[in-house]
This record gives C-alpha cells, structure tokens and sequence, in this order.
C-alpha cells in the first residue's frame, strides 16, 4: 500500500475537550477508507486538519509527500466538503458547480448534470432554500464530479432518503472503478458502507482504535450463541466484547479469528457461531475502547 | 495566479454582494436625494451627503465578502492567501466601477448646475481640486478603505469571536483618541491642518492608500489561521 495521506502524532486540543490525542494514520492511495466512529469522535476534526482548514495542536500531516497548509499544489488535488458547509449567500446549486468547476481540474460537468438528475436537486432554489436532503446533495455532487485525486466525504448523507442513498453508494462506487482515487468516508451508518471500504479506520474519543483492511476485520470477531456454560467455558481467557444473555441462553462476542480446532471445540460444545457485522463490531469495539487494548495494524 | 482570478469569479458568480445592492444603494441615494432637493424651496447650493453612501456601504460589502464566501472558499480548496488576494482584487474592481460611475454623475451635476436644482451630492470638484483622475482616485481610495475595513473586522470575528472583534474596535478606538490627545496637548492642531492642506488630494489618497495596505496586512494576518 502506498500512503498518500501521513498523518504523524496529531493532538488538536480545545480549551477543554481533547479532539485528536496523539494519532498517528495513513490512508492507502486510491482506495476507500471509512473513517467510522461515533459523532464526536473526532472524524471531521482530524479531515478539516488534513485539509488544511483546521490547525492542528501538535504534530504533522502530509498528503502527496508535503504539507497542505497554504500548499495550492496539494489543496487543489483535495476536496473535502462539510457535512455543514456554508454556501454563498443567494448562491443556487448552479453557482456551487460552477465555482467547483472552476477550482476542481477534474470537474466532469457532464457528470454532475446526470447526478443533479438522479438526486432531482431543483437547480434554481437558493441553496439556504434546500431540504437537508437536497443540501447533502450539493455536497455529494461537488464531491464526486470534481474527482479530486482525494475526496473527503463527511457524513454526505444526511437527510438523504434510502433511496437517494443508495444513488450515492452507487455512483461513487461506478466513478471509482472508472477514475481510481483516494477517497476517505465519514459515517456512522456503517453496514450501508460496508461493501464499499476497503480500509476501515476507527476513531474513538480521539484514538485511532482500528486500522486495518476491511476484509481481515471482518472474520475478527465472531458471536458464540449456546448453552451458557458451555458459552462462558469456551470464551474463558478469550477477549470478550460483548455479552448477551437469556435465561440459560448466551451470546458472546469474542475477538480474534477461530482456529480450526475452535471450531472443532464449538461443534463438540453444541455450539453455534453468527458473523459479527462491521457495524456491530465497530459498536461494541467503541462501546469498550477503553478496556480492550487497540488493534492497530492487524494483519496489514 | 489564475486560482486568484478564480476567487474573483467566485465572489461575482452572485451579484447580490458586489453588483446588486451597492447599486440599489446608489440609486436609492441618489433618487432620495433628488426628491429632497426638490422639496427645498430655496435657490442657494443644496448639499446632500447621503449620495456618498454607496462609497460607505462598502464597509458592508467588505463585510460580505469575508462572511459569505471565505467558508465556501475553504471547500473549493483555495489557499487563505489565493482567497486574500482574490478578495482584495475584487474590492479594488468593484471600488473602481463605483469611483468610475461617481465621476460620470459627479460631471453630470456639474453639467446641469446641480441636476437643475443647484444641488451636490457627488462634490466632484470638491474630491479633484478639479481633476476628474483625481477625484476618480479619491472615490477609489474611500471606497476600498471602507471594503477593507469591513473585511479586517468580519475576519476579526470570525476568528476571535465577539470579544476579540469589540476588543479591535476599542483599540482602534483607543488608538485614535490617543492620537488626539497627543495632538492637542502638543497644540500641533495647527501643524496637522497644515501638513493635510499642503499634501492636497493626491497627498491624502497616498495616505488612504497606505492606511488600507496596513489594515490589509491585519486581515491576511488574521485570516492566516481563521477556520471556515
């Protein structure tokens, strides 16, 4: 993997809150990371860092190699829109896109046309006049038609109803496959995203908690359901994350991949397993982040 | 350089800011101030102020420059110093067009003796010592002082807050009333209206010229590490 984004020891501190506390990431070029986490976490901190429009406490950030602040060759190879990003005042979509075309080398106007119609975003309202839906949108349009070699994407989908959605998972992941970039999405609707991410990064109160690829996290827990003796002899000594019980029944999620004589011990115990989502596991990863060490870097 | 010429066409993609409502404004004044000389029944020279009031909404215009447009900006990826440049740009187009726009009606009422009425509101002589270049230059300098003005002190608060903009406000204010103590305790008020007659109006649009490089200076400082 090569690293396009270095983000070294960052700490961002408010006068009395801890944003960011000591990360250090990087993101894989021309891949989808999802940058998951709670609200608050610290998601659009550390992206308005990296995209120069934050500053940081300590530490450093590179993308292409060099430091974006103030850097116009950098900034103009990134795009990063708000989840509350302010609009000119009176300005209407078309405004937005024209200015985006503007400053975007990639822009495909031809694009952003098709989105407009496949979002139904009424091109002559002003912007402050847009249902939350339809001003994620904007965003959502301006992130995938300027193709920015890399694209932060905040929580795009606000407001936005199952279906338009689904046009966005849709779209960026066709753009992709044909304009291979660098794209960081923001979410805390992790199982819609899933199938997109290749490379999952989670923040929790400020701490990378998880970096890995998408596909070894997900045989890296697993729910044992069971009999609850049976359930508690089996996961002794085992990292459990998470508990579930009903009357004699137990559920519990442990952390680790099963060996094939685990398997074999699960089948002896009359055991059963279910796959562990990434949303569940990310949920109960952040719910006891702070009594299960990290897990940076597993199996990169 | 083209990025900052971008951030230009970016501030005038809406017109309402920079076209629009200082056009109102000049109109605005200008009709009231027609139907006010008509209602004074006297045939003396009638003066009027608010015709200058287009020149002093540029404060407010500087205003909206900063606040409407800096958060977009930062989304469209430009740099604090291409968003500065560009902005200060154009301030000093759009100061140029209404400085051009007052001399055209400042040589009209001097054309028709006062719109007919014997009435100013443009002063033009007044401004150019009775050298359109001159007063040309006199309306662009008021005009972009005013822009920048407004600019510094909308990204003041952006930056600082409230607190941090009353805070400039009463060190300007402090500023000058030092200056006047300091003028009248040296009774050098007699040295200062000689040093602003003998500098004339070219003199006085340097000083302008200077003031505004310095309050410029202040608000590319500031917005250095302004957020969106």
């Amino acid at each position: 993997m090569t690293a396009v984004i270095e983000v070294d020891h960052l700490t961002k501190r408010y006068r009395e809150t801890l944003a960011l506390d000591d990360v250090t990431v990087t993101f894989a070029e021309n891949a989808i990371t999802g940058l998951l986490g709670r609200n608050g976490a610290g998601k659009t901190t550390l992206m308005s860092i990296i995209t120069a429009q934050n500053f940081a406490t300590q530490g450093t950030v590179r993308a292409f190699g060099a430091e974006p602040y103030e850097n116009a060759a950098v900034l103009s190879r990134m795009c990063f829109v708000r989840e509350s990003q302010q609009y000119q005042d009176e300005s209407k979509p078309h405004h937005a896109f024209a200015a985006a075309r503007m400053f975007f080398a990639n822009w495909d106007q031809q694009l952003a046309e098709s989105l407009v119609e496949e979002f139904r975003l009424p091109m002559n309202r002003t912007i402050k006049k847009l249902s939350r839906g339809q001003l994620s949108a904007v965003g959502v349009i301006i992130g995938i038609a300027s193709r920015a070699e890399i694209t932060f994407f905040d929580e795009p989908y606000l407001g936005l109803d199952a279906v338009a959605r689904q046009v966005f998972y849709d779209r960026l992941l066709a753009d992709y496959a044909s304009h291979p970039r660098t794209i960081v999405l923001s979410s805390h609707l992790i199982d819609e995203i899933a199938h997109l991410i290749e490379n999952v990064v989670v923040i929790d109160d400020g701490r990378i908690i998880v970096d890995t690829d998408a596909e070894s996290l997900r045989g890296e827990a697993t729910t044992i359901v069971g009999e609850r003796s049976a359930v508690e002899t089996f996961t002794l000594g085992r990292r459990v994350i998470h508990t579930d019980a009903l009357g004699n029944t137990m559920a519990a999620t442990v952390l680790g991949q099963l060996t094939e004589a685990d398997r074999h011990a699960l089948t002896q115990a009359g055991l059963d397993t279910e796959p562990v989502s990434l949303q569940q596991l990310v949920v109960r990863m952040t719910q006891h982040a702070h009594q299960t060490s990290p897990m940076n870097g597993a199996s990169r | 350089m083209s990025r900052v010429l971008d951030v230009v066409r970016m501030h005038l993609l809406v017109r309402l800011t920079f076209v629009t409502l200082p056009l109102i404004i000049l109109g605005g004044a200008f009709a009231l101030t027609l139907a006010i000389f008509a209602l004074i029944p006297s045939d003396g020279i009638k003066i009027a102020g608010a015709g200058q009031a287009p020149l002093w909404y540029f404060l407010s215009v500087g205003v909206m420059a900063q606040t409407r447009t800096f958060p977009f900006s930062q989304a469209m990826s430009t740099t604090r110093r291409e968003f500065f440049l560009g902005t200060m740009l154009t301030g000093l187009l759009a100061s140029g067009a209404l400085a051009a726009l007052f001399v055209v009606l400042g040589l009209i009422e001097k054309a028709t003796d006062g719109w007919g009425m014997n009435g100013r509101m443009y002063f033009i002589d007044d401004f150019g010592g009775g050298n359109v270049a001159v007063a040309f230059l006199a309306y662009l300098v008021i005009a972009m002082l005013a822009f920048t003005t407004g600019l510094t002190f909308a990204t003041v608060y952006k930056r600082f807050k409230v607190l941090g903009l009353w805070a400039a406000i009463a060190g300007v204010v402090v500023a000058l009333l030092l200056a006047i103590v300091a003028i009248t305790k040296t009774s050098s008020w007699p040295a200062v209206g000689d040093f602003l007659i003998d500098a004339g109006p070219l003199g006085l649009a340097a000083i302008g010229v200077a003031v505004i490089a310095v309050v410029g200076l202040a608000d590319y400082l500031v917005l250095r590490r302004t957020q969106p």
